[in-house]
């Protein structure tokens, strides 16, 4: 079995980056609301439940958790490839870590898009 | 190409090559060592630095099959040391013209250049610079774009009576190095074999034919033949014979001392040049762009010495002058601190100046004198720097026999290791860089010529590598008493001394008698490493060898020629003398020790007169 | 004069095969002014001839004499022992390449790397004949930091990266394909970008700048390869 090339790696250095820079946006907007950092109040499930039935917060937090999941497992796939050097487990990892991104995605997904308060 | 016709077919060709066929075999039998060890090359080039590198390129170009041998990585020859420039008279910046170039260098060279081959050079040298560039080195640019120039000692306007003039062209203070690595990138653009960390012991020459080179293997260890039509040497300089030199721990004599070996004459041996400017203790070199921007040479009194001898030129005279000036301060008390140092005075350039155009010499200064010249001067002393002498060869590079006109067969040498000569007594600050250069591409297009049709490979003698063999085997079981190392110090140590910037009579006989007495203890010696692998200690020996023969030429041609002219000097015989000694020695080692012939310099324009700056 | 221990790293292949080395101690007066090139030459003509190691130059411009030394990668010749602030002076082989003897290493990959990204100037269209092509002084200047470089093997020899991945271009093949991607004489990107666009070419760099703290020349490889990396967004976009 052989990983399918495009590139030598330049679209998964370029996404980690981009992800990297979005993530960095988007934790800040994440910790400004969520935490409600500037009041610094109690966070309760009454606060929260609104929220996060909201359209536009079901959007931030798939984006979030697309950003995560991709810069984490892309991260790890770029580690994977100094030190395994073999074509076929490289690709076997590589097919582990796109499933176990699907799933995760899907287990997020349906976490937070039926949600009602 | 008529001049090369009688060779054709008068040997059987063989096209298969050596794998092990028996025709093969025939033709590459060698005594002591294995068939797959015996390599089969068009043309063999001995030494990776600009002069081998120049002629593997132009045999390559021309599509023949060109390996190069040398003893350390192509990029790690000494030719990557130089600093200051390669001289061509581009007029990039201001008036200049190739007479200018051509009769400044035979000044240089005390009248003692063959003035066809200086002319030669001068005119080939704008034609190598442009295809320097065209392959990419990386040069200095003036405002237009066009290849940066700078002063240097020695390159005046007007055939002697103007002022400096910007000649040299240069890479800041880098040149040897871009022009080293450029060659080597391109040598692996178009495919040159190199036989890399590969020791040559010997050469293969019968009846005046030389058919290629017995070699060590550094690396794996084992003798290698290297069958070829043509052999080229351009083993570069021989300074390690100096305790004080600017030399790499590489340039030992080995090429020349080959030649030697082989029953060969070796050229103008006695002239070696000293730089004035050497890192004190160290030898380092402080290249004389530092003087060519503008430094100044400075004794323990605070004076600018220079005044004194070189009025017009100061620091700019040529180095020959100023090492003797230096010498003569020492002598007469007033070196630094009474010691054999003088000061080299960077300061009042700013350290802009120095940054942005001697940042490797700032670099040298601070990193081996522990000295920023930005706020302090540089101790400085004359150091072995450039050998004038080697393999005499005609203006084609083709080694002489008999020093004359017999060319050995399938023999070339360019570069330091050959005496063409243009250089003469003493070489011009920029212009071996241009030897180099010019002589490694002339060498390379005259073996095409001879490639071109000469077909056939000839049968090797079955003993050619026995006398390398039993060389590396003596060595390796030697158990004497005596370590090469120690013979090596005092060798250099004595050279310094007694066969330096200044030599008499006295001095040099007690030399030559110290050789002799090292020559005798070498055949006690024994070295501590026995193995295969990379034996630098075996390569050391080795090279004590080469050295030690080649220090006993340079002692008795300066013994022999009593006068002063360019870098030899006798304070026992003073003045130069035309009448006797314009002429270029000749030396062979015999049983006895040296013989010595001459032959008459060539001067087709400039007439000898007095040489002064 | 100053007393110093060196320990230096010691294989034999005859004597040490199967072995990972042995360490030989040097008890040596070091003089001011020496470097650690100087005091391993001290060794090896006055205490054991046996020792090996590559020198040339001996002024830090051949690249010959890279090693390690206490713990550091640098070129000995070049490194003064009393800059060093230790009695006791490590000396080791360069890592990350096979010991063939003593401090002398295998650069053959080393070289093969640059091999690779094709280390010479491309250029198609003809010079001008018995001229120079012409570069302006600012063109020039883009070269600088990039073409110093004396092929030492600090560098990769530094590079995590490189330890895990042998076939990683690293750090030297990589500035030398900068030097020539910005060398305003050069036309050869398109035929360079293959082999530097490699999964162990220019991606794999995770900038940790070790290679730039090894580089006795300061030259800032890292720097060259965000160059290249730069100059591959603009060609992919
Ligand atoms: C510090 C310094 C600065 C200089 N600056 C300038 C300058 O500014 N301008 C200028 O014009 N000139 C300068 N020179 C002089 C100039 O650099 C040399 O004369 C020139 O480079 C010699 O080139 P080459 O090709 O003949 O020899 P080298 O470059 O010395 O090459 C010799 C080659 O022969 C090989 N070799 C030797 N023996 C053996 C053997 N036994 N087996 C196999 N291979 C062997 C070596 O490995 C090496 O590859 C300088 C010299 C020095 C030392
Ligand atoms: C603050 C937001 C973040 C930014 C700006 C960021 C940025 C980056 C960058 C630029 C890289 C590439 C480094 C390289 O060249 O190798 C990277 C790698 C990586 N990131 Fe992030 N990251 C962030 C958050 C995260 C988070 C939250 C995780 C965990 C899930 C993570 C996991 C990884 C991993 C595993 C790597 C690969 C490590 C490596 O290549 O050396 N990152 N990150
Ligand atoms: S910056 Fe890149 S090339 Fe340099 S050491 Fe780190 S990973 Fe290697
Ligand atoms: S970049 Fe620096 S460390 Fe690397 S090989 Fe070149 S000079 Fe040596
Ligand atoms: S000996 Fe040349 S770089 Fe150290």
């Amino acid at each position: 079995m052989k990983f399918p090339r495009t590139s030598g790696g330049f679209y998964a250095w370029l996404f980690q980056r981009l992800t990297g820079i979005l993530l960095v946006i988007l934790l800040i907007i994440h910790f400004a609301i969520t935490h409600n950092l500037p009041k610094g109040g109690e966070v309760t499930y009454a606060l929260v439940a609104p929220r996060l039935a909201t359209a536009t917060w079901k959007v931030f937090d798939l984006t979030f958790l697309v950003c995560a999941l991709f810069h984490g497992l892309n991260g790890v796939w770029m580690v994977v490839q100094d030190y395994v050097h073999s074509e076929t487990a490289q690709a076997w990892i590589f097919y582990a870590l796109c499933t176990l991104g699907l799933v995760l995605l899907v287990l997020g997904a349906i976490t937070v898009i039926p949600f009602k308060a | 190409m008529g001049k090369f016709e009688g060779y054709r077919g008068t040997f059987r060709c063989v096209d298969n090559r050596w794998l092990g066929t028996d025709e093969a075999k025939e033709l590459h039998e060698v005594e002591g060592v294995e068939l797959h060890n015996v390599h089969e090359h068009d043309a063999v080039i001995v030494g990776a630095g600009l002069a081998g590198m120049y002629a593997a390129l132009e045999v390559k170009k021309a599509g023949f099959d060109v390996a190069v041998l040398t003893k350390v990585f192509p990029t790690r020859s000494h030719s990557g040391a130089a600093q200051g420039g390669i001289a061509a008279a581009l007029a990039n910046l201001e008036e200049d013209h190739i007479e200018w170039h051509f009769y400044d260098t035979v000044k240089g060279s005390d009248f003692l250049g063959d003035q066809d081959a200086i002319e030669l050079m001068v005119r080939e040298a704008p034609l190598v610079i442009f295809e320097y560039e065209h392959m990419g080195v990386p040069f200095s640019r003036t405002p237009e774009g066009k290849i940066m120039q700078r002063y240097f000692g020695g390159h005046v306007k007007d055939f002697g009576r103007g002022k400096p003039v910007l000649r040299a062209c240069m890479a800041a203070d880098r040149t040897g190095h871009v022009l080293l690595h450029t060659l080597w990138e391109q040598c692996v653009k178009l495919g040159v074999r190199f036989y890399s960390e590969y020791y040559v012991l010997s050469l293969i020459i019968t009846d005046g034919h030389c058919q290629g080179v017995v070699a060590w293997d550094l690396i794996n260890g084992g003798i290698h033949v290297f069958h070829a039509k043509a052999t080229c040497f351009a083993t570069g300089g021989y300074g390690r014979a100096y305790k004080i030199t600017t030399n790499s721990h590489a340039n030992t004599a080995d090429g020349v001392a080959m030649v030697l070996e082989a029953g060969l004459p070796l050229e103008d041996m006695e002239f070696v040049q000293f730089h004035p400017t050497g890192i004190a203790k160290q030898g380092i070199l402080i290249s004389e762009a530092a003087r060519g921007e503008g430094g100044y040479l400075i004794n323990d009194k605070g004076e600018r010495f220079m005044e004194r001898y070189a009025p017009d030129k100061m620091e700019l005279a040529p180095r020959d002058i100023i090492s003797r000036s230096m010498w003569t301060e020492f002598l007469e008390g007033r070196g630094i601190g009474g010691e054999r140092v003088i000061h080299l005075d960077l300061r009042h350039l700013g350290a802009d100046k120095i940054k942005e155009r001697l940042p490797q010499i700032r670099e040298l200064a601070m990193k081996f004198a522990g000295v920023d010249p930005i706020d302090e001067p540089i101790p400085i002393q004359p150091t072995a720097h450039y050998s004038m002498g080697g393999i005499p060869t005609d203006i084609n590079c083709r080694v002489l026999g008999d020093g004359k006109e017999q060319w050995v067969r399938g023999f070339w040498a360019a570069g330091e290791c050959a005496c063409v000569s243009v250089h003469g007594a003493n070489r011009l600050g920029t212009n071996s860089l241009l030897d180099a250069s010019v002589h490694g591409k002339r060498a390379g297009r005259d073996i095409v010529e001879y490639l071109s049709v000469v077909e056939c490979f000839e049968p090797l003698p079955v003993d050619c590598a026995r006398k390398a063999v039993d060389r590396v085997n003596w060595i390796l079981k030697a158990d004497g008493p005596e370590r090469p190392s120690e013979l090596r110090e005092i060798l250099q140590d004595n050279m310094y001394e007694l066969c330096g910037v200044f030599r008499n009579e006295e001095d040099l006989t007690k030399m030559y008698d110290i050789i002799k007495d090292l020559q005798k203890r070498y055949q006690n010696i024994h070295i501590e490493d026995k193995s295969k692998v990379f034996n630098t200690h075996l390569m050391e020996a080795l090279e004590l060898g080469h050295l030690l023969e080649v220090a006993e030429v340079i002692v008795a041609g300066a013994l022999n020629r009593t006068e002063c002219r360019g870098a030899h000097w006798r304070t026992d015989c003073p003045g130069r003398d035309d009448e006797n000694w314009l002429k270029h020695t000749l030396a062979w080692k015999t049983e006895e020790g040296v013989e010595f012939d001459y032959k008459p310099v060539v001067i087709t324009r400039f007439i000898p007169e007095v040489r002064k700056y | 004069m100053a007393e110093y221990i060196f320990r230096v790293f010691r294989y034999d292949p005859e004597k040490d095969e199967g072995t990972r080395g042995r360490v030989q101690e040097y008890k040596i007066g070091v003089e001011r002014g020496w470097t650690v090139l100087d005091a391993l030459n001290y060794i090896k003509w006055h205490v054991d001839g046996s020792l090996a190691y590559r020198r040339a130059c001996r002024h830090g411009i051949c690249g010959s004499c890279g090693m390690t030394i206490n713990g550091k990668n640098t070129i000995a010749c070049e490194q003064q022992v009393a800059d060093l602030g230790t009695q006791v002076v490590t000396v080791e082989p360069l890592r990350g390449f096979r010991v063939i003897k003593d401090l002398i290493v295998d650069m053959e990959p080393f070289y093969d790397k640059l091999y690779a990204i094709k280390p010479y100037l491309i250029a198609y269209s003809d010079p001008p004949t018995d001229k120079e092509r012409l570069q302006s002084p600012e063109d020039r200047k883009l070269l600088d930091g990039k073409y110093e470089c004396i092929l030492c093997g600090c560098c990769t020899s530094s590079c995590p990266t490189y330890w895990a991945d042998k076939e990683f271009l690293g750090p030297n093949a990589l500035m030398k394909a900068a030097r020539f991607a910005v060398d305003s004489r050069d036309e050869g990107w398109e035929e360079r970008v293959n082999a530097i666009d490699d999964k162990h070419g220019v991606w794999r760099c995770h900038t940790i700048f070790n290679c730039v703290e090894a580089c006795p020349k300061e030259l800032n490889a890292t720097r060259a390869i965000v160059e290249l990396r730069r100059l591959m967004l603009k060609g992919r976009l």
